[in-house]
């Protein structure tokens, strides 16, 4: 499996194409969600909404094998896209992992030019949650 | 205060009938140039409103319309607009909302048009 860092140099290389072409890339993380596993419908409740997203995201986490598996939805397509991202780089992997992260891609694309500083907002919310989710799984394992 | 009297000011030299006359056939021009494109919803068509179009693209999320009108420079408000009621009356979450004044053009009604229809392509086909 490709660490989080190759991961991360293979997104900003898509991003690289579109150049600042700010439609383009929109539409682009629009179609980005389509990625996503299908989110289980009974999971689809307020618990699971993501505080601090202008849009609805709903996110769960489970463990497999010592390492944090992500699902998510979202109720807009540009977030469904962010989030897809964000699992694209985090998902399947250990929670040491997850804690220490550096996603550099997200500036190194501009992100926050492209999509506005609440949607940055609702980005920031999005990471910390899969980094709690990483922090009480490493806190069970270690239990 | 000098802002305030420069804009009463400009209120007066075209006075309030030409101004409205201007953003209503804004808006009459705005409805006509989007009411045919395909997924196009208008929201609250009262006869007689104020400047402003409400509306919705079939399948995508309003604050994914105004992004992406954003991304084409054009500048609208999307969301409940303060009246959750009303979005719970029409079932639904929010709208894209344009709002024109008395320096709007048709040229920009046009673009606003142009991208709307460019937008609803995607998820309208």
């Amino acid at each position: 499996m490709s660490n989080i860092q190759d991961i991360q140099e293979e997104i900003v290389s898509e991003f690289e194409i579109l150049g600042d072409d700010k439609e383009s890339t929109i539409f682009y993380i629009m179609e980005l969600g389509g990625n996503l596993e299908k989110f289980p419908e009974p999971e689809r409740k307020e618990e699971n909404i993501i505080k601090g997203c202008q849009s609805k995201v709903w996110l769960i986490a489970d463990e497999e094998d010592g390492k944090v598996h992500y699902q998510a939805d979202s109720n807009t397509d540009i977030t469904k896209g962010l989030i897809s991202l964000l699992i694209r780089v985090l998902n399947n992997r250990r929670p040491e992992e997850i804690l220490q992260a550096d996603l550099n891609f997200i500036d190194r694309i501009g992100m926050g030019s492209i999509i506005g500083s609440q949607r940055s907002n609702g980005l920031s919310a999005m990471i910390k949650q899969m980094k709690l989710y990483a922090f009480a799984f490493q806190t069970k394992q270690n239990a | 205060m000098i802002a305030f009297k420069s804009a009463l000011d400009f209120i007066k030299q075209y006075g309030k009938p030409a101004i409205k006359a201007h953003e209503d056939a804004l808006l009459v021009y705005a409805n006509e140039s989007m009411k045919d494109i395909k997924g196009f919803i208008p929201v609250g068509t009262a006869n007689e409103k104020v400047s402003v179009l409400s509306f919705n693209i079939n399948n995508m999320h309003p604050f994914d319309v105004g992004q992406m009108l954003d991304a084409k420079g054009i500048a609208v408000r999307t969301g409940h607009h303060c009246t959750q009621p009303l979005m719970k009356r029409f079932g639904i979450e929010g709208t894209v909302r344009a709002s024109f004044a008395v320096y709007n053009t048709k040229s920009e009604i046009e673009k606003l048009a142009e991208g709307v229809a460019q937008i609803a392509r995607f998820k309208n086909k």
